[in-house]
């Protein structure tokens, strides 16, 4: 590993001050569960990180009328084990559960691993198929960005230089709406193959309305738009016919272990059982 | 080469060292503090050798930086001793044999000692789930998961 310096800034205003002062060799660590790695590997080599982890009021969990906002310094299992975040957005508490092991998501935030986008990663999926705002400032003016628009490919978003992403909003899920996410990995921990979050309102066994999105397959998270329309007003009996259309908007299916066609049928078939998983959940619900 | 003088509290006592800035938190202990119960697995925080308690929740030594943690609390295995001997997990896994080649040990003791410090009920499977992060490469999983039930006093559940 080549050596490096480390700055610790106390607010937001001091870790851009850092950033611009440092120029292109300069990076921002959040919890550096990703990024560590990479430095390990060798894989990436930065003159200095500016550590904005231990940032005041950047880890606080609110709500904000149907929305919880998010702090980007946020611990990843923070926000697995807090009782708003599991009442209110129950998909975000159980997507994040897959997220690496206990000890990255102790560290990891949620901010670090929007803004770090790596292609097979759950919480870009879930900000998508949420669609969730992120929150950006560069110091003298606030933005934001949908989460669609955030992902630019394979670890590659348009934050924009001297740019930190402060906090997530992300939509609560509605009272008769149920959630379901499935992911299909060859270890536990390990990235996914193909994830898919869904998110659905039911009448009787038909979906009235649904959002579904896929990891993994492309470059990053994909909202399946050409899928949800299809699916929408068929019974839930009948969404294998549909599965391949959950690639429609993949420009090019990853090749890994596995075929491309076998990663699209993975991501077909993670779809599928999430929204009968999310169907399930309206039954219980109906029954108690 | 900055260097850079941090304060950490490990296993109860504050210990001040100078060293590079960029030092993981394992080399910080290994080289800098002469903790050696601390092991290097992969450097990727996939296999769970190099876990730590940081104010009581696992992290992967190798992917956090020193300079990260400064001024918090650290534990490593020695640290759940009692008084210079086993503490009760130490002394379970010992029991159950959950050793084998002993280097994954330090990793799963820790690990263990984060997710009984809950004071929950746990099955088999909520226990296997909860030591995933962590490689046993003499795959000996069978005695350290039983070692782990055997602190739990109302282990649920059927073998899984």
């Amino acid at each position: 590993m080549k050596p490096f310096e480390y700055e610790r800034a106390g607010d937001i205003g001091e870790a851009l001050e850092l950033l611009r002062a440092h120029g292109p060799g300069a990076r921002i660590l959040a919890g550096g569960q990703s990024l560590l790695p990479m430095l390990n590997l060798g894989l990436y080599e930065p003159d200095i990180l500016i550590d904005i982890g231990s940032i005041p009021r950047l880890s606080d969990i609110e709500v904000s009328g149907d929305a919880l906002v998010i702090g980007a310094m946020t611990r990843q299992r923070s926000v697995e084990l807090d009782d708003t975040v599991r009442s209110r957005q129950p998909l975000l508490a159980d997507a994040i559960g897959h997220v690496g092991n206990t000890r990255v998501r102790n560290i990891g935030t949620v901010g670090g691993s929007i803004v770090h986008n790596d292609p097979a990663a759950e919480l870009p999926l879930v900000m998508v198929v949420l669609d969730a705002n992120y929150e950006l400032t560069d110091g003298v003016s606030r933005r934001k960005v949908k989460a669609e628009d955030f992902g630019v490919g394979s670890f590659e978003t348009s934050i924009r230089e001297g740019e930190v992403l402060t906090a997530v909003e992300v939509p609560t899920l509605a009272s008769d709406w149920r959630w379901g996410f499935r992911e299909f990995s060859y270890r536990p921990g390990d990235f996914a193959v193909a994830a898919a979050a869904v998110i659905a309102r039911f009448e009787g066994n038909e979906l009235a309305e649904v959002q579904v999105g896929i990891t993994g397959v492309g470059g990053g998270p994909v909202r399946c738009a050409s899928f949800e329309e299809a699916a929408t007003g068929r019974s839930v009996d009948q969404l294998g016919e549909i599965e391949s259309l959950v690639t429609t908007e993949v420009d090019y299916v990853m090749e890994g272990l596995e075929s491309s066609e076998y990663r699209a049928h993975i991501a077909g078939v993670m779809t599928t059982r999430a929204i009968v998983d999310a169907f399930e959940r309206s039954r219980e619900d109906n029954r108690s | 080469m900055t260097e850079i003088t941090l304060t950490l509290n490990i296993n109860g006592r504050d210990v001040t060292r100078a060293a590079p800035a960029h030092y993981s938190l394992l080399r910080w202990l290994r080289d800098a503090a002469s903790v050696f119960d601390v092991k290097y697995g992969c450097g990727e925080g996939v296999c769970g050798t190099c876990t730590v308690l940081v104010d009581g929740a696992a992290a992967s030594s190798c992917i956090v930086l020193a300079a990260q943690v400064a001024g918090k609390n650290v534990t490593t295995l020695v640290g759940l001793g009692v008084d210079g001997e086993l503490g009760p997990i130490q002394e379970a896994f010992v029991d159950h044999g959950a050793s084998q080649c002993g280097f994954c040990t330090p990793g799963m003791v820790l690990a263990a000692h984060e997710l009984l410090s809950s004071g929950e009920a746990l099955d088999r499977a909520q226990i296997r789930h909860a030591i995933q992060g962590n490689l046993c490469r003499c795959t000996g999983y069978q005695a350290i998961v039983e070692a782990i039930v055997s602190l739990v006093p109302e282990t649920a559940g059927s073998d899984s």
